[in-house]
């Protein structure tokens, strides 16, 4: 009877150790499963591009009617030969995340952490085009990006070194329409494992896009149509390199909102993600719809120095079981820019 | 032998109305805001038309066209080439031969593709502008011009060219021989949007998807706004400068 009832301790006592250490290994793999496919820079890279393109778009009309003349305002300028152009910039943000590693929020396997994110960019106009009734200019980027994760041990496997390059041509025309043809690489690095890369991701894209200014005002609406190659080393025998390609259709719109020194900036940006890959049960006809609502205040001291605080809430609703979440990130930053 | 000659008819005909056409100017009005007048050369009040939109001409030349003060005129022309010339207020200019206009005030618009020698003159200065392209001239004060070019490429001066004017291009012609100053770069977005002989009128020109290009390329090659607007030319034929004040010495 002793023995029953030690062998009957000993299997539960086994049992309860099999599911405590599965469920920890389970935790553990899932904070463990960065989820690369989730790029969250898209507003940042959109905004830095078009900085330069649009650095003295707005006109400081005062009205025809200073002037006697009918010809209009005439007021001289310097103007570049070509419009070769150089953008620097630095960008450092501290934020909290309630999810950082983008899990499922339906259940509780998921953790918050600090993150802290440093960017160096580097945007070249390779000069500027009048095409008679449209103008072109070629853009070339190359950007640096180091995520760290704080306060949380279990999510600093998340952190990662980015760099992208991408080359875009953007078609301006008449009525503040825009046509944009890109080709963009970015190469994830995981700096705790001595720089192995994690991620590969190369995507031709395709977007219309169309400005407006109502006074002071400056907003933006694109559409945009991609795919993205990809290359995620195999964690499983079974795994495909390329299980990431995904054809990607995007809205985003925003507001520039501008208060003396302070500017407010809302983005709004929704997606639509089908996964190629069908051979394997990971994300096997994953069929993806993410919702970003972003919020930017940034205050420039000067032309060159900036602060800036931010909250996004970011959503996804997959018909995968498990890959729904929603995520919540305030922060705050400062950020140095230099034009040339 | 009857069939040959009305072949031989027609195509005398068809020669004889195609060369005419393509001798005469057939201006339409456009637009008419106030009184704007066509007067034939030999000034008899009789012969003074009011113009009004849709009137066409074929006036043999020379002849005036008037825009009174207050008044703006855009006529077209569809042969031998379109054109389109705008006038602005208190505006009198004569046209002289097909493409010569004298110019005895006021300021006027051109717009037009394909490559046209032009002959401008005043009392006392008589310039040669060769191109394409949207452009603006302004009789200065002193029997000169003003020329900006908005969108296109001119170039402007006599027998040897002296000067060749891009978008966003000012430069003042004077003297008799039509000497072209250094041309000075102004600001193109500001023009477009002050520009009365732009604005003022209902229509945009057909040109107006070459000007927002212009204006945009012009925008991101920006280097350097000077605080200052271009206004009157001296007497030395020398453009004066307005300065801005800085708002802390207002």
């Amino acid at each position: 009877m002793k023995n029953l009832h030690l062998s009957i301790f000993n299997r539960v006592s086994c049992l309860c150790l099999i599911s405590a250490l599965s469920a920890g290994i389970l935790r553990a793999d899932d904070h463990t499963t960065r989820q690369p496919d989730l790029r969250t820079n898209q507003i940042e890279d959109y905004r830095s591009q078009q900085s330069l393109l649009n650095r003295e778009r707005t006109s400081s009309s005062t009205g025809g009617e200073i002037t006697n003349s009918d010809l209009g305002i005439q007021r001289p300028v310097e103007a570049k030969e070509t419009g070769f152009g150089y953008h620097l910039g630095f960008e450092t943000k501290i934020g909290y995340s309630n999810n950082p590693a983008s899990m499922d929020t339906t259940t509780d396997n998921f953790d918050s952490a600090g993150i802290w994110v440093n960017s160096l960019r580097n945007n070249f106009l390779l000069g500027a085009f009048d095409l008679g009734g449209a103008s072109f200019s070629p853009l070339a980027s190359i950007n640096y990006s180091k995520t760290n994760h704080f306060g949380n041990d279990d999510l600093e496997v998340l952190d990662s070194d980015s760099l992208s390059l991408s080359f875009a041509g953007i078609f301006q025309f008449s009525g503040g329409w825009s046509l944009r043809g890109s080709l963009a690489s970015s190469f994830d690095f995981n700096p705790n494992a001595g720089m192995e890369q994690t991620y590969r991701q190369t995507s031709p894209t395709l977007a219309v896009g169309k400005g407006f200014q109502i006074g002071d005002v400056q907003s933006f609406i694109e559409w945009s149509v991609a795919y993205h190659y990809t290359n995620t080393p195999a964690s499983f025998s079974t795994d495909k390199e390329d299980r990431m390609n995904r054809f990607e259709t995007a809205l985003m719109l925003g507001l520039t909102v501008p208060f003396g020194n302070l500017e407010l900036s809302p983005f709004l940006r929704f997606a639509f993600s089908k996964y190629s890959n069908e051979d394997v049960s990971f994300n096997k006809d994953q069929t993806d719809f993410l919702a970003n609502l972003g919020l930017q205040l940034k205050y420039s001291f000067t032309e060159w120095f900036s602060l800036k605080g931010y909250l996004n809430l970011s959503t996804r609703n997959s018909n995968i079981t498990d890959k729904d979440f929603t995520r919540i990130d305030p922060g705050f930053g400062a950020a140095l820019d230099a034009r040339f | 032998m009857q069939y040959r000659f009305r072949c031989y008819l027609l195509g005398c005909s068809f020669l004889f109305s195609f060369s005419l056409s393509a001798l005469e100017q057939n201006w339409r009005v456009k637009f008419v805001h106030g009184n704007a007048y066509l007067q034939p050369k030999l000034i008899n009040v009789d012969q003074t038309k009011k113009l009004q939109y849709g009137f066409e001409f074929t006036d043999p030349l020379p002849y005036a066209i008037v825009a009174s003060k207050d008044a703006y005129l855009e006529l077209e022309l569809k042969t031998p080439s379109f054109q389109t010339l705008r006038l602005g207020q208190s505006t009198a200019i004569e046209l002289r031969k097909q493409n010569e206009f004298f110019f005895f005030q006021g300021s006027a618009l051109f717009s037009h593709r394909k490559q046209i020698k032009f002959i401008l003159a005043t009392e006392s200065c008589q310039t040669q502008i060769i191109g394409n392209g949207t452009w603006l001239v302004e009789k200065t004060a002193h029997e000169g011009f003003k020329i900006v070019v908005l969108e296109g490429e001119l170039k402007v001066g006599n027998e040897k060219i002296d000067g060749i004017l891009q978008a966003g291009d000012l430069a003042i012609v004077s003297t008799k021989e039509g000497k072209v100053s250094q041309s000075i770069k102004i600001e193109l977005p500001l023009l477009l949007s002050s520009s009365r002989l732009l604005n003022k009128f209902p229509t945009k020109l057909d040109s107006q998807s070459r000007l927002i290009s212009a204006a945009q390329v012009q925008a991101i090659r920006m280097k350097k706004k000077y605080e200052a607007f271009i206004g009157e030319v001296s007497p030395e034929n020398k453009v004066r400068l307005w300065t801005i004040k800085e708002k802390s010495q207002k």
